[in-house]
This record gives structure tokens, sequence and C-alpha cells, in this order.
């Protein structure tokens, strides 16, 4: 079991806002490994260069939106830990995620409790 | 049964007369000093350096502050000072009733609880009348209104008011930038929402629990993560309506540059206006 503090994430959203908000909170849990990308690319490819522990991914982006993005990093990792971390909660966005391989869906914005309850699960993987 | 403001209330129930309510705004108006009289008092600036930044500001729709640390007359430091210094000692309606004499604490606790019951019962009601004259919308009314409401109680401390549009002309000038972001598909929807500068910076500082003063990419973010979390709400509630829809990205701009965007197939237009004392809620169904 990896300790939470060693946790490498990786946070992609196309909002500054919510890429600080997600940087503060984990702080504020003791993560302290975390890079963050604004497109599906940019994650890619810090996906590919970091291989991260655990990733938090948006949704609706331009350039590369999250449901293209989370194929293909389940192509490179199929054991990749992904949630997705969207405003929009409609069933076939939660369904076309968790077939693509996502590990579990929520609505922005997380609270601490099911932050920590992520970290944890996460950081058993490893 | 309609929504009122605190002093139109207070009259009609005859707390306070009209002459007093005057008075009461004007010695409110007095201790609530705006930033460049704060500035002149504390002699960081002169009056000709005022009218410099506030001539300015007819020009460009900036907060004061920004336009001051812009034309170096004041720093970053001193207008997060003169910021804290506005807040601290800015007072309420109540207080300035209070402090002129026409109200007790104790009579304006018990006008500030009916008023509280009665507006809560105006804006169900408003709500609810909306609904009913668009059943097929009641739930989503209901709901999303209680979405925005709990996001303004959070980030304004306030609630806003419900209309109907356009039961009242929103009045544009009042406005510094937009922020709007459209659902289109099987239902079209836009959700817009209109604010100030000072309103910008004060929801701003509230999320990112840090002291915001310039309107930048991350302050306007900011606002557009409030309109993607009201248009997440919406869409979801499409969605399991059994609407196939999708949500596009949310854009800002200055007011002055918006263009309206409501076509014939918009179906749900929600607007969000808002000022640092005025917050409305508009709802269109076409």
């Amino acid at each position: 079991m990896l300790a939470k503090a060693n946790l490498k994430v990786l946070i992609v959203d196309d909002s500054i806002t919510i890429r600080e908000l997600m940087k503060q909170q984990l702080k504020e849990l003791g993560v302290c490994c975390f890079e963050t990308a604004e497109t599906g690319i940019e994650a890619l490819e810090l996906f590919q260069i970091s291989n991260p522990n655990l990733v938090f991914l948006d949704i609706n982006m331009p350039k590369m939106n999250g449901v293209e993005a989370l194929s293909k990093m389940m192509v490179i990792n199929p054991k990749a830990y992904i949630i997705i971390l969207s405003s929009l909660c409609t069933k076939e966005k939660v369904n076309e995620t968790m077939q693509c391989g996502a590990k579990n869906f929520f609505m922005k914005p997380i609270d601490d409790k099911k932050m920590e309850h992520i970290l944890l699960e996460a950081s058993q993987l490893f | 049964m309609d929504v009122k403001y605190f002093g139109q209330f207070l009259m009609e129930h005859k707390f306070i007369t009209p002459p007093q309510l005057l008075d009461a705004v004007q010695h409110q108006r007095g201790v609530n000093k705006k930033i460049g009289i704060l500035a002149i008092d504390k002699r960081y600036i002169n009056s000709q350096q005022l009218q410099l930044i506030l001539d300015s500001q007819k020009f460009k729709s900036k907060p004061f502050g920004e336009l001051a640390v812009a034309k170096k007359l004041l720093t970053h430091e001193q207008v997060s000072e003169l910021l804290s210094t506005q807040k601290v000692d800015r007072i309420l309606l109540g207080e300035a009733l209070i402090e002129c004499g026409y109200l007790t604490l104790g009579q304006l606790e018990k006008a500030l609880n009916t008023y509280k019951c009665e507006q809560e019962e105006a804006q169900f009601f408003i709500a609810s009348s909306l609904g009913a004259m668009h059943p097929q919308y009641s739930d989503l009314v209901q709901q999303s209104t209680n979405i925005i409401q709990n996001m303004l109680l959070r980030l304004v401390d306030q609630r806003g008011k419900v209309f109907g549009c356009f039961e009242k002309t929103p009045k544009n000038s009042h406005y510094d930038y937009m922020t709007y972001q459209e659902i289109k598909g099987e239902k079209n929807c836009i959700i817009g929402m209109a604010l100030n500068a000072q309103t910008i910076l004060l929801i701003a500082s509230r999320i990112l629990k840090r002291e915001v003063i310039l309107v930048n990419e991350l302050s306007l973010d900011v606002i557009k993560e409030f309109v993607n979390i009201v248009l997440g709400h919406i869409s979801s509630y499409l969605s399991n309506q059994g609407f196939k829809t999708e949500a596009m990205l949310p854009h800002s701009m200055k007011f002055s540059e918006f263009v309206p965007l409501i076509k014939p197939q918009t179906e749900i237009v929600v607007s969000i206006l808002m000022t640092e004392d005025q917050f409305d809620i508009y709802y269109l169904f076409q």
C-alpha cells in the first residue's frame, strides 16, 4: 500500500478554478505530488510520461474531451485508476465512461469525505 | 404576493416612515465609503488622482482598485487594505436604522424574521406560478432555483429574487461581464450570468479562499464554473426526463460585447443578474 503523500495524482480540467480548488483540497488532505492538465491532449502526454496512480478527469473540455482521453488512457494502461469528475451527470455519460473503464463518476465539486475515500482506495492498489 | 426590498417591507409594515428610510439610507451611504474616498482619507491619493481614476472608469469597465494599480497610483497591498477596511466598516440598512434611532435591536430582529418568512413564501409562490404556467418545467424551475439560491447563499450570503421573463426589465448598464453556456439537442437551453466587476471579485474571493482584486482569467473562470454547475444540474434533469442533449463550453465576455443568443428553438433561458446588492433570477420558456 502506498502512503497517501506518495500518490501521484493527475488533475484534468479545462477550468483553472477547479484545478486550483482540487490542488488546495488535495494538499489539505496530505497529497503532495500532483500534476494538472487543461485539455485531453495535454493529459494524455502527462499520463504517458508520469504514469500517475490516480487521475481526476473532466468530460466537457476543448480539443479532446474526457471520454476520448479516458479511452486512450485505458489503452495505454488498462489498470489506470481514473475518476470522472464532471458537472454533467447524465445517465448516458455515466454509462459511457464506466464502460470505458472509469472507476467512478462524481459530480463537481467533490467533498472532502468522498475525496478521502477515493485517495484511500487508490493508495491500497499500489 | 411579490418580492420586496427590506426598506419597502419596513415601510409597508409601518416599522418606519418614508423620511426615516431616506435618512437611514443617507446615513448608510455616509458610513459605507467608496474605496476612492477611503484612499483619500488614508492619504494614499489626492482628489485629482481620484478624478483621474474615476474618469478612466467611465471608459473601462474595470474595478477602481485595478485601474488605480494600473496607473501606479495605488499598490496591490493598498487596494487589499482598502477593500478590507471597506468590508469591515460596511453597515446594512437595519444597522443604519438602529444607529439613527428609528428601530431598536428587538424591533429589527422581529422585522427581519417576518421579512424572511414573507420572502420565502413569495419566492415559493413565484416559482410555483412559473411552474404552473409551464407545467412541463415545474420541477426544473424548483430544482434549478434551489441550486442557484444555495450557491448565492454560500457565496454572497443572500438569496436571489425570482422573476418570469420579463416581468421587470433588467438594467443592462449595471453589468460589466457576461458568462453564458448552452445546452443543445432535443431541448435547447441557455444559462446566462451578468455581473458587475465587484461581484465577480466577491465570488472569486469566496471560492478561492483568498482576496482577489483583479478581474482576470482566473476570476472569470470562477464565474464560468458557477454557470457550469447550474447548467450541469439542468442538463442532468433533462437527461432524466429522457431528452438527449449536449453541453457546450462556457464563454465569458465584456457585457458591452455580448450579443443576445436566444433563437426560436431555444426553449429554456435562465438568466442570473448580479450586482453587489441585487441578485435576480429570470426564467423564460418559449
